[in-house]
């Protein structure tokens, strides 16, 4: 081989080891940053897990179509309903991978109207919602406030098991009768919610401030009705009113 | 040198000219990319710092581990991170004053904690509104906080508090000092709370206006066994009106 040929296979070597290298840094540099930090300026999404380390959910964004089940002991349950079905945001998560809360949003029109709602919600540990401030609106009809409720002392997972199986039947009578016997079991109880504490406007339009017992009724009641006439009134255990301010002159 | 071996050479040269300006485009755009606007279907991520074009931060939203101790005007002060998972965000100044964080778990004995809050801050200051639902085994309170903090810098409140820490060892020298600086200051107390509006841990559901020492003077109340009043207090606690009148 005369001495040119050396140099130009030289050259090539050298060049192609250069971009040997490039392709090792640029594979490295790939496999490397997905799990380092990185910063980008803006991204587009459809759904962020916050994971702990051991993959755990703790926070979920998500657009509606992946907002994920409520998520009990691991397993999901698809019983999220009302206004808030088809809601986007976020859900929270406890230590144990448990949904804990949400902050949450929806609206669409509808062939009568519209539907929307926005709400935050924390859980009671092991249970539902304990804490919501909500604003829920089915055409027009407005209910906006802070709703504290009382749950109970056991954990819903039993009762969301029961409402799976029932809620996988066909609409009609035998449905709601199931659901009906189900809120009247034992195992209903922990699907309960006493509201004790209500400060917002009603869909009757009035302003109010309502205290509740821990069986859920209403005992004490701040109002401005729609009509703008105002009253604090006492109530007792069957809802009548025993006291009502202020008086009548 | 044969034709041949020219050709080849010539070819070779070629190819590798072409792959390594190929790579290095490449190696640009990935670089470039990733501060560019970039979309995703799902991502799994321990936590996202929200930060501002210089780099302060806006807004940390992390799992417990990496979850961010208190900032103040970009500094790490009072306690170290991992014990707040959630979001906790920061002004414009880069100081830490608001906060969505959710926690609970059971303990091995079967006991259990939860609390969840969401919070915003007085400037360079600690919560004054937030809703909070905090659990210890069942005894809980749920319920929306307005407060009042005292006009003092957080940051050298935590330092005096620290100081009285370290100048003195435990015991009763530390726990006076300690009682000394939670005073009131000129009559101000460091906090009062204001209004409350919740369930609290006897099972009342309760409506609480108070004055500026955080003393309740109004209270509307549902009691744990049904009873409902609403009562005047005086500022040391004393009842003086309360509804309904007695018949």
């Amino acid at each position: 081989m005369d001495n040119d040929t050396a140099r130009e296979l030289r050259r090539v070597r050298a060049v192609l080891l250069t971009s040997a290298t490039l392709l090792g840094v640029i594979t490295l540099a790939a496999f490397r940053q997905s799990s380092q930090k990185q910063r980008f300026t803006e991204i587009d999404v459809e759904r962020i897990n916050v994971i702990e380390k051991d993959g755990k959910l703790r926070l979920t964004i998500s657009n509606a179509a992946r907002l994920p089940d409520p998520i009990l002991g691991g397993k999901s349950y698809p019983l999220r309903g009302g206004t808030g079905a088809g809601s986007a945001g976020l859900i929270f998560f406890n230590d144990e991978g448990n949904e804990s809360g949400g902050l949450a949003y929806a609206g669409r029109q509808t062939a009568t109207g519209h539907r929307a709602n926005g709400h935050l919600t924390f859980d009671q540990f092991d249970q539902d919602e304990t804490i919501a401030l909500s604003y829920s609106d089915v055409e027009g009809r407005r209910r906006m406030g802070l709703s504290i409720a009382d749950r109970a002392n056991v954990p819903i997972q039993p009762f969301a098991e029961s409402a799976l199986v029932i809620m996988r039947l066909p609409d009609g009578p035998e449905k709601t009768r199931r659901l009906q016997q189900l809120r009247d079991s034992p195992v209903g109880e922990g699907g309960k919610s006493m509201m004790r504490v209500f400060v917002g406007r009603t869909p009757e339009r009035s302003a109010l401030v309502q205290l509740s017992d821990p069986t859920g009724r209403p005992r004490v009641r701040l109002t401005v009705d729609s009509l703008g006439a105002a009253a604090l009134e006492f109530l007792d255990a069957a809802g009548r009113p025993t006291h009502r301010y202020p008086g009548a002159r | 040198m044969d034709a041949q071996i020219r050709r080849e050479l010539r070819m070779l040269k070629g190819y590798a000219l072409v792959v390594t300006v190929l790579f290095g485009t490449i190696s640009l755009t990935a670089f470039r990319q990733s501060t560019q606007k970039q979309r995703f279907t799902e991502i799994d991520v321990e936590r996202i710092n929200v930060v501002e074009k210089n780099g302060n931060l806006r807004m940390v939203i992390a799992n417990r581990e990496r979850s961010i101790g208190p900032i103040y005007k970009g500094k790490p002060f009072g306690y170290a991170g991992g014990s707040r998972p959630g979001i906790i965000f920061f002004n414009d100044e880069g100081t830490e004053n608001g906060g969505l964080t959710f926690t609970g778990q059971r303990n091995p004995d079967g006991t259990f904690r939860a609390s969840s809050g969401f919070s915003f801050d007085q400037f360079n200051q600690d919560q004054v509104l937030y809703l909070q639902y905090n659990d210890d085994n069942g005894r809980r309170n749920m319920g929306l906080t307005v407060a009042d903090r005292a006009d003092l810098d957080i940051y050298d409140l935590v330092a005096e508090r620290d100081s009285i820490r370290r100048a003195h060892p435990e015991g009763p020298a530390r726990t006076a000092a300690l009682q000394k600086w939670a005073e009131p200051r000129n009559g101000v107390p460091l906090f009062a709370q204001r209004v409350y509006v919740g369930r609290d841990a006897s099972k009342a559901a309760i409506v609480n206006l108070s004055d500026r020492n955080g003393k309740t003077r109004i209270r509307l109340m549902v009691d744990s066994l049904g009873t409902p009043s609403l009562e005047f207090l005086d500022a040391t606690g004393r009842v003086t009106s309360r509804l309904p009148d007695a018949k």
